[in-house]
């Protein structure tokens, strides 16, 4: 930022430019490491052990909740399912009766409807790109 | 004593005391932004018009006296939160373009909850984007809009805008917008279809969790992190640069789960198969043709962008009909184009320049 814009005359200056080419050099590096198949490949199984993990935890823990007959991940996601068809349904009820009775129930801040300014605003004069 | 050598002196003297001083202010600041809130973001007013489970459509507060008949419409990318377009008041490309005098509104996609998994491609361009433009239509009374894409927001205001080549889009602006996915070369690695298995990942997981999308982020600069951690002590008596780095460094962490079977399409059907670019994606029955695209177009890079590479960006422009239609790279990475000091330099009033005599 500014400050690295005068940095010309800090005493700290040859450190900054050291750290930023540094940061570049290692991206770069990294980079043409993580660009390879061998890394791809590791990060593939990585990422297979740590969501079959997962998926054993989810497995295990569904079960003992079954077993306490308290709700699971799935039964909570279904509720959530059931909510939003719920949520659906009053916003297409609330759109009908607004059409009904002419009336905006959808937003009950006054303010949104006040405000509204004329939509005859040019550019100034010389600004626009040419279409 | 030679006056060049005393001013040697004491330029020296100055500078030293100058880097005594800051080293105290980094010890105070340092304690200070351990113990202090983030900077409050997104703040510039707005009303919510239309709300659709984790959907929120916003309708941002006039700032003008006077606006352009055609509103504009924001579409933001799936993975991330939208308050990067308003960050700060006096730093906010929301808050700007107010101030120039449009009508400007946002699609908040939300944070996908487990359930909305089953979200996809097809779900965003065919039924919520076009559902959006009707109430904004309805809202301002106006029979046409414009739209801006950023990252992934703007493909998908690309490809909504290649399957409503008679709707009401006046004006399509795609910031930062990927289209040929040959382009985005480490992303495409990881995700080799040899070793990524994404079925596995969407079927155990349902939606990817944000952990996996920010440390993806962040594997394309891995010196990046510790890099900028060492930059904000230096700058710590800085107190401009420790806000900016505070509300960007928040925006960046502060990530979102991507719905699974988008996920999954995503990686198939564009990191795979780049069916975008072949024009062969087909969504709800309809194939993409992005040569349907034929509004007043402009499509804006940045030049260090490691997240969507100029290669990935570039064709965009060769790839669609319009007549009025222009490109520009400007200096910045993905982030930095849109908001911060450069971009309300850079950016903002290039867009303004460009949109203002389209929105008439």
């Amino acid at each position: 930022m500014a400050d690295q814009r005068s940095s010309g005359s800090n005493p700290l200056s040859s450190w900054r430019e050291f750290m930023n080419q540094s940061e570049t050099k290692l991206n770069s590096l990294f980079n043409e490491l993580m660009a390879t198949d061998g890394y791809s490949s590791l990060m593939g199984r990585l990422t297979k052990v740590i969501v079959s993990m997962q998926k054993n935890t989810t497995d295990g823990l569904e079960r003992y909740f079954t077993a306490f007959s308290l709700p699971t991940r799935t039964d909570v996601i279904d509720l959530g399912k059931r909510l939003s068809a719920i949520e659906r349904r009053l916003i297409a009820i609330e759109e009908n009766l607004t059409k009904l009775t002419g009336s905006d129930l959808s937003d009950g801040n006054p303010a949104h409807a006040v405000r509204r300014p004329t939509r005859t605003r040019k550019p100034a004069a010389g600004q626009g790109g040419s279409p | 004593m030679s006056s060049s050598a005393a001013t040697a002196e004491t330029s020296i003297s100055t500078r030293v005391r100058q880097e005594v001083e800051r080293t105290i202010q980094r010890g105070i600041k340092g304690l200070n932004y351990m113990f202090s809130d983030d900077p409050p973001l997104g703040l510039t007013p707005k009303d919510t018009i239309y709300k659709r489970g984790t959907l929120a459509l916003y309708h941002y507060r006039p700032l003008a006296d006077e606006v352009y008949r055609v509103p504009l419409l924001f579409v933001m990318s799936l993975v991330s939160k939208p308050y990067i377009l308003d960050l700060h008041p006096g730093q906010s490309f929301i808050e700007y373009l107010l101030k120039q005098g449009y009508d400007v509104y946002l699609i908040d996609w939300g944070v996908p909850r487990p359930e909305d998994s089953h979200l996809k491609l097809d779900d965003y361009v065919l039924d919520f984007i076009p559902d959006c433009i009707t109430r904004i239509l309805s809202d301002s009374g106006e029979p046409d809009l414009s739209i801006l894409g950023y990252c992934m927001g703007g493909m998908l205001a690309l490809i909504y805008a290649a399957l409503h080549a008679d709707g009401p889009l006046k004006n399509l602006i795609c910031l930062t917008t990927p289209v040929n996915y040959d382009g985005m070369k480490l992303m495409r690695q990881w995700t080799d279809r040899r070793y990524f298995d994404v079925d596995r990942i969407v079927d155990t997981l349902g939606n990817v969790p944000p952990e996996l999308i920010y440390a993806s982020f962040d594997m394309l600069r891995p010196a990046a992190k510790i890099a900028s951690q060492i930059r904000l002590w230096d700058n710590m008596w800085n107190d401009d640069f420790v806000k900016s780095y505070r509300m960007f460094d928040r925006w960046a962490a502060d990530q979102i789960p991507f719905p699974g079977e988008c996920f999954r399409q995503t990686t198939k059907d564009l990191m795979w198969d780049n069916k975008l670019y072949k024009n062969q994606l087909v969504l709800g029955g309809q194939r993409v043709d992005l040569k349907n695209v034929k509004v007043s177009f402009i499509a804006v890079m940045a030049e260090h962008d490691h997240i969507v590479p100029f290669e990935a960006a570039k064709e965009l422009i060769n790839l669609i009909s319009s007549t009025d239609k222009k490109d520009i790279i400007l200096k910045g990475g993905h982030v930095s184009l849109v908001a911060g000091p450069n971009a309300s330099r850079r950016l903002w009033p290039e867009l303004d320049r460009w949109l203002s005599e389209r929105s008439l």
